[in-house]
């Protein structure tokens, strides 16, 4: 790649705006505190095992001989939400964003010394990237003191497209190295086989898949899981590419959910990174009679989902609908609002190809 | 609020990656062969072991059995069951890290044996004895929509905690 090549890559993929990133601060920040925050619960009980239970992954956490008291679990768990409310107000966006990421990598770091490592990282990177895109320069506590333009970045941008088509390039690259391209093994439906009789993860659609016995389905699937995963990387050269990868991916995650009773919520804050944010804050500022004055923009769009967020917990939490655990309430809805979102976004997209084709 | 990064700095960000990815891949590939995973690292989760073969099938269980304190099989517990406070997500990785590889009950101190113990007449609610992980293989094929278990076999039977008496 030329110096030139590379330096568009960076520099012109995505030109973000100040307002758009700060609506999507907002909604990262408020779906990390109501729905992704490490089981406050579980620090008792984590305090509590044998040191013999502390098995830390090769890593810094090998430093660390035993599983700290609970009150030590409780304190970082505090300044993880202090931190997170302050990107949330945008209130020194930049370190709090920042601090954000170490406390969750401290909390999970321990979390994860109990034998497995859950693959959570692209949340934990998330507000570390954005950090660096000035996110906090527009509806927040530093613009409204700070009153002077502050350039919106969209590099970071292109390195979490770069984060995540790695990662998923990772994941695709194992699978062809364990034999899932094999014309005569079935992998996904194993891995069903799997969690359905070992697991007990036989809710949704999973019965009903279990009992499909069509090899070239399975084979099929093996084959497209693959090709997406290690597609990605590839992806993240080209703006429109991610976006379309990131769309493969709701349906991935759904389908994964659905089939499988995984449901991967963690890494849906980074693909909405990639949502046209420039545009719904332009859609909110023109649509919306009640948004006249700047500051009332991101008070409408963070209550309205503060009060759409409290209610999917409110339900969850009641198990007044669903009462089984995995995949939970709000795993399913907000999964599910996701696909219908890339849904929404595919028929206008393909709206606009046949305009651009006809005229 | 701080200054955006220059331009030959964001540059260098991104040479640096571009070269960190694929070095950090490798060693998480070379240590987890050896080891276990390292973390933090930038990997998702592979899946890469396949179970099905044609038409049959393995299925791995893994499991908890306790004995009576006069060495009769008391109960079998899964480690959803057993292990009941650590997420489903992790209760298969916390197994191979701790149990799989214990090799045998001097692996465990008397603060872990006691713990076990403690936990068997929990969820029992009588005095137990020796307690062991129990890995076993169930080897099925597929008969239309049935499974049809084919075999059981046991791959691994370790004593994780001995009575006291």
């Amino acid at each position: 790649m030329s110096d030139d090549r590379f330096s568009r890559w960076i520099f012109e993929s995505y030109r973000p705006t100040a307002e758009g990133l700060a609506l999507f601060r907002i909604f990262a920040a408020m779906m990390i505190l109501f729905f992704l925050m490490p089981d406050a619960t579980y620090y008792t009980d984590l305090a509590k095992f044998p040191d013999d239970f502390f098995s830390p992954p090769p890593g810094p956490m090998m430093l660390v001989g035993v599983f700290p008291p609970a009150w030590f679990f409780y304190t970082i768990h505090t300044l993880l939400v202090v931190s997170l409310i302050g990107v949330l107000l945008g209130y020194k966006t930049r370190i709090s964003s920042l601090m954000s990421t170490l406390f969750m990598l401290i909390l999970l770091g321990f979390i994860f010394s109990i034998g497995k490592v859950n693959h959570m990282m692209l949340l934990i990177l998330l507000p570390a990237v954005m950090a660096f895109s000035n996110w906090g320069g527009a509806y927040s506590i530093d613009a409204h003191y700070l009153r002077r333009k502050t350039q919106a970045e969209g590099w970071p941008l292109v390195l979490l497209a770069l984060f995540i088509g790695f990662m998923m390039f990772t994941a695709g690259f194992a699978k062809i190295l364990g034999g899932w391209l094999h014309f005569d093994t079935f992998a996904t439906q194993g891995h069903l086989l799997n969690q359905y009789f070992v697991r007990g993860r036989t809710e949704l659609l999973s019965g009903l898949v279990v009992e499909i016995n069509q090899p070239w389905i399975w084979g099929v699937l093996d084959w497209a899981t693959v090709m997406f995963e290690a597609g990605f990387l590839l992806a993240a050269m080209r703006a429109g590419w991610t976006r379309l990868f990131v769309s493969f991916a709701v349906l991935f995650h759904f389908s994964t959910m659905l089939t499988l009773n995984i449901a991967f919520l963690v890494n849906f804050p980074a693909y909405a990174a990639f949502l046209p944010w420039n545009k719904i804050n332009g859609y909110l500022k023109s649509r919306i009679p009640l948004i006249k004055k700047t500051d009332s923009l991101p008070l409408a769009f963070g209550s309205t989902f503060f009060i759409l967020f409290a209610v999917i917990k409110i339900i969850d939490k009641s198990a007044v609908i669903m009462t089984v655990g995995e995949p939970s309430f709000d795993e399913i809805t907000i999964i599910g609002i996701a696909l219908i979102i890339v849904i929404a976004l595919g028929i206008g997209k393909a709206r606009e190809l046949v305009t651009t084709v006809r005229s | 609020m701080m200054d955006n990064l220059s331009a030959k700095t964001v540059k260098r960000i991104f040479i640096f990656f571009l070269i960190y990815l694929p070095l950090q891949y490798a060693v998480v590939g070379i240590v987890g062969y050896y080891s276990s995973e390292p973390w933090p690292a930038f990997v998702f989760p592979g899946f890469k072991s396949v179970y099905v073969y044609g038409n049959t099938f393995q299925i791995n269980h893994f499991m908890v059995e306790v004995e009576s304190r006069d060495g009769q099989h008391l109960r079998e517990f899964t480690p959803q069951q057993y292990f009941y406070e650590i997420p489903n997500s992790q209760v298969a990785g916390f197994i191979r890290s701790n149990l799989q590889s214990a090799g045998n009950v001097d692996a465990f101190d008397t603060e872990t044996q006691r713990w076990f113990r403690d936990r068997a007449e929990e969820l029992l609610d009588v005095s137990v004895g020796d307690i062991y992980y129990l890995h076993r293989r169930q080897f099925l094929t597929r008969l239309g929509t049935d499974l049809r278990t084919d075999s059981v076999k046991v791959l691994n039977r370790i004593k994780i905690a001995e009575a006291v008496n």
